[in-house]
């Protein structure tokens, strides 16, 4: 029998410190609500709105971050040095900025009275107060934390399998869509879903953009904000709803993530 | 190593800021009270350089959920008396007294194109309405004016449905209101009198809403259960002449009518 050491003790200590910290609080919301009252909760109107515009915005920006998002981190996966790091500083941006901030932001960008808002009213576009601003939001602030993570899957990929096609004759375009992406098929799908869990969970740049008005911009988020307001019971229902939504993404991701496919 | 060297100075420089031995006081307040108990509270420990106010701005609904769960506060001003009634019931506060009350006011952007004249005007299409989300007491106020609206025939229901669906948001607190009129991203909002002050008054302007019809907020103040001997005197002061005197100048109207 060896002793464990004190300095084993310490890692073990604290890592059962942290969990504490992160489980303790999400048993206790979970606890704070039955699941019949959480079915109860499917029935009620203004929770359908919320949850209804939560995943439509959600599944609206998906394809955008993708189109926007799959280029750039390809195109990001094969710049080297100096290059590379300046520009993984601007993705970094919006990570490191308060989500309150992030929104005065975007208003005042894309806004009425915003940089760009004056050019876009005259398209007839008015964003803030719009799912369109919820979408943007979610595209601002999720898109760069997709590339950062699939640059790596990008840069994961071995170059000689890109490189023996292009010698077969196949052009840049045909072996990024028939060599590379295969390669990278299953951890882009993670991240697809992990994008998904990312964009139901904001709060701060959506209130501060979008507004919020039930049915049209009040997300499930916004939705327990307001029920905090007046019915406690109802915001503990409304957040251990959406975390349950969240831990069935994070299942998804893990059963289909990248992760198993290594020894 | 290095970093000790750097970080501790700093704590010890942060540490010095906070007064020694300065009583503290807690006062949990509604948002819209925002601008006018700051000035009191500066004005207070002006006079009582012994005592640090620290305020907790938010709706009222919010921090009657905070005081529940155990936040620490010596006195409460809710504008609104029904989260008050909540915590009397709970036995968190003793019995409040009136200091001020408020009522809405309509507040419409000076840049607005055709400019905004009179309440029936909201009704056009297309135009850009903020009021507050109905659990808090802003948003309750709003829906019993529109109440009163669609009842009286001079205005009637028509009118009160075009506003409703002008509607763009329902925000959770009157100042945010405030700010999205003052940014420009909304034409029109319901707020309080006391919200329209001199700070927003290049930018917003009321428009006069039927007295019968605007209903009248109060703001009801308690001290909490086991407040400390300096809530008290703020508590005293709050409706002294120089208090009373700061809350007018802010659109505020007196507890007790005159």
């Amino acid at each position: 029998m060896n002793r464990p050491r004190p300095f084993t003790l310490l890692l073990l200590g604290c890592g059962a410190l942290l969990g504490g910290l992160i489980l303790l609080p999400l048993l206790a919301l979970l606890l704070k609500s039955s699941p019949s009252e959480l079915l109860q909760l499917l029935g009620n109107t203004e929770v359908r709105l919320a949850l209804w515009v939560t995943l439509l915005s959600s599944l609206c920006a998906l394809p955008l971050i993708f189109l926007l998002g799959l280029p750039s981190a390809y195109g990001l996966a094969r710049c080297r040095g100096k290059l590379r790091r300046s520009l993984e500083i601007v993705l970094e941006l919006p990570m490191v900025m308060p989500p309150v901030v992030a929104g005065l932001a975007l208003l005042l960008a894309f806004g009425r009275r915003g940089l760009v808002g004056e050019l876009l009213n005259s398209f007839g576009l008015r964003l803030p107060f719009t799912l369109g601003a919820v979408v943007l939001a979610i595209l601002f602030v999720v898109t760069p934390y997709f590339v950062r993570r699939t640059t790596l899957l990008f840069d994961g990929i071995e170059r000689k399998f890109e490189e023996a096609a292009m010698l077969l004759g196949a052009s840049p375009w045909q072996s990024f869509w028939h060599v590379t992406l295969p390669l990278v098929r299953r951890g882009l799908f993670a991240e697809a879903i992990m994008a998904l869990a990312q964009g139901i969970g904001l709060f701060g740049v959506v209130i501060i953009f979008a507004g919020n008005l039930p049915g049209r911009t009040q997300t499930l988020s916004l939705a327990i904000y307001s029920a905090f307001e007046s019915d406690p019971q109802l915001a503990f229902g409304l957040g251990s709803l959406l975390l349950l939504i969240s831990l069935l993404l994070l299942a998804a991701v893990r059963l289909l993530g990248p992760g198993e496919e290594r020894p | 190593m290095k970093l000790l060297r750097i970080l501790l100075p700093l704590l010890l420089l942060l540490g010095s800021l906070a007064p020694a031995g300065a009583a503290e006081l807690s006062v949990f307040a509604a948002s819209s009270l925002g601008e006018a108990l700051q000035e009191i509270a500066n004005a207070y420990q002006a006079e009582h350089p012994g005592t640090r106010i620290s305020l907790n701005f938010a709706g009222s609904q919010t921090l009657a959920a905070q005081l529940e769960r155990g936040a620490p506060a010596d006195l409460l001003i809710a504008a609104d008396p029904e989260a008050m009634a909540r915590l009397e019931r709970a036995g968190l506060v003793e019995p409040p007294r009136l200091l001020l009350r408020n009522r809405l006011a309509l507040a419409v952007r000076n840049d607005h194109q055709p400019p905004l004249q009179t309440l029936a005007e909201l009704g056009r299409p297309g135009l850009l309405l903020v009021i507050g989300n109905p659990q808090v007491p802003v948003g309750r106020y709003t829906r019993r004016l529109f109440a009163g609206l669609a009842d009286d025939p001079a205005y009637g229901p028509a009118l009160v449905q075009a506003l409703e669906k002008n509607i763009v948001s329902e925000e959770n607190r009157v100042k945010a209101i405030v700010a999205k009129l003052l940014l420009g991203e909304a034409d029109a909002g319901f707020v309080y009198q006391s919200d329209l002050s001199a700070a927003t008054r290049e930018r917003l302007r009321a428009i006069p809403l039927p007295d019968q019809h605007n209903p009248e907020a109060s703001y009801p103040l308690a001290r909490l259960k086991g407040a400390g001997p300096a809530a008290d005197d703020f508590l005293a002061f709050l409706f002294s002449p120089a208090a009373q005197a700061i809350f007018a100048r802010h659109g505020f109207l007196p507890g007790a009518a005159p």
